[in-house]
């Protein structure tokens, strides 16, 4: 009895990350809002292969840690992958072939560079002004309810 | 005879299933029988094939990214944007509406939507949620729910992701043999140049099918038909994208290189689409959304 006491007692003090899923950010900029929704408001955006731990799961929506942050995400923007996959690099720890495999397709920021240095006449400018043409959640939430008008 | 089979088996695997056939799996073990190949070359080859049986499917949304990144960038080097910032604007919070209604739940953060100043009459949407949209298109649509139906039709490419569909094969399995081996490498310069060449030729094949060649009938029919459920769901009139393609068909000049010259077979998507909408409810343009169309996009 006192031993399964004890263990229950460990069991209770252990972090939360323990038994918490680790999952890695696979769409850039990937937002972190205060509520489940679409619409909610966003309080971080997470840049890629981020590392969350999943506290909670409502539908399509994860309840996440991410370092002193709490927040929730889009399932789709998270990927379940403990392999630091970064096409180009040195991969660390032992991986499988298939990981190897999907770490070789490697279309990454290293190909984009070398890509322009040999392009130089094609101009990046825009396609970054595009990804900054951003809308806040409470104005897309004005926009799409005035479709019941 | 054996390596008849054997070579047959190779070429229908290349057709790009996702794990090894179990008929490939057969073929192998029975040529490994029979002595053709050893059982050691046997289980390498089906590794080595079970890697190049990855194609578009298996390209991560990071990689997308990339590519659409510079697919854009190639697009713009072609045709210039619009440097308005409210019409801009516009366009994004329809687009992103639009995005949030499709049945794959996706982030509609990760969508950007841009004006093109030409009046080619002409919408593109490279990987990764690049969408653009030529001011001579607009000018097409009376209302906010003509371009609606540009703008889902467009988003409807990207979630079926049938610019990935149109590399060739050959691109993806030659940036796999980079890294061909179940050994982890080190990497170097001519690694990344491979990688590079493979990522040229792939934006190249994306480019080419968006200005020159076009999509084709099948994806062109399930972009139309994944818009509508789109429009449907977001509280639009389906009928915009029907009645942006009639006025496209009165437009057209032979040997455009307009949208036309990309998407033509109007008649039979026209008709596939009034089937598609055939009993269900019309939805009227709302006559607030029609002044914001107008009041947003008016100087175009």
């Amino acid at each position: 009895m006192k031993k399964k006491c004890l263990l229950l007692l460990t069991l209770l003090l252990l972090p939360i990350s323990v038994f918490a899923e680790t999952l890695t950010v696979q769409i850039n900029n990937s937002a972190l809002r205060n509520q489940p929704s679409f619409f909610a408001k966003v309080i971080a955006k997470l840049p890629y292969r981020s590392s969350v731990q999943i506290l909670k799961q409502q539908e399509s929506w994860r309840l996440v840690q991410y370092q002193q942050q709490q927040g929730w995400m889009h399932a789709s923007t998270l990927l379940k992958s403990k392999l630091n996959l970064i096409a180009g690099r040195n991969l660390k720890g032992s991986v499988s072939g298939e990981e190897v495999t999907l770490a070789g397709k490697g279309f990454s920021e290293d190909v984009e560079r070398a890509y322009k240095s040999s392009h130089k006449q094609i101009s990046f400018k825009w396609v970054d002004k595009m990804e900054k043409m951003t809308v806040s959640s409470t104005e897309l939430e004005q926009f799409a309810s005035s479709n019941s008008h | 005879m054996t390596r008849r089979i054997l070579f047959s088996l190779l070429v229908l695997n290349l057709g790009g299933c996702q794990t090894i056939s179990p008929i490939m799996d057969k073929g192998l073990k029975a040529a490994a029988d029979a002595g053709v190949i050893s059982s050691s070359q046997a289980s390498s080859l089906k590794n080595g094939l079970t890697a190049m049986s990855k194609t578009f499917e298996d390209i991560t949304p990071e990689q997308e990214y990339y590519l659409g990144r510079t697919v854009s960038a190639s697009l713009l080097n072609h045709y210039p944007p619009r440097n308005n910032s409210q019409e801009n604007h516009y366009l994004n919070l329809l687009g992103k509406t639009l995005v949030l209604s499709s049945e794959k739940s996706q982030e509609y953060q990760n969508y950007h939507f841009l004006l093109l100043d030409t009046h080619e009459i002409n919408a593109f949407a490279a990987p990764g949620g690049f969408i653009f949209v030529s001011k001579g298109m607009v000018k097409l649509c009376e209302n906010e729910d003509d371009l609606a139906a540009v703008l889902a039709h467009e988003i409807s490419h990207v979630q079926n992701s049938h610019a990935l569909k149109t590399i060739k094969t050959s691109r993806l399995t030659s940036a796999l043999t980079i890294v061909g081996s179940e050994a982890v490498k080190t990497w170097g310069s001519p690694e990344l140049t491979q990688l590079t060449q493979a990522f040229e030729s792939s934006i190249n094949d994306i480019t080419q099918t968006l200005i020159n060649r076009g999509y084709g009938r099948s994806l062109e029919s399930e972009a139309d038909k994944m818009a509508v459920s789109i429009l449907q769901a977001a509280g639009y009139d389906s009928r915009g994208l029907i009645r942006v393609l009639q006025r496209l068909k009165e437009k057209t000049k032979p040997h455009a290189s307009d949208f036309t010259a990309t998407h033509p077979d109007t008649d039979d998507r026209i008709s596939e689409i009034n089937d598609l909408l055939e009993g269900t409810q019309v939805v009227t343009p709302s006559v607030f959304k029609t002044a914001r169309f107008q009041r947003e996009l008016g100087k175009l």
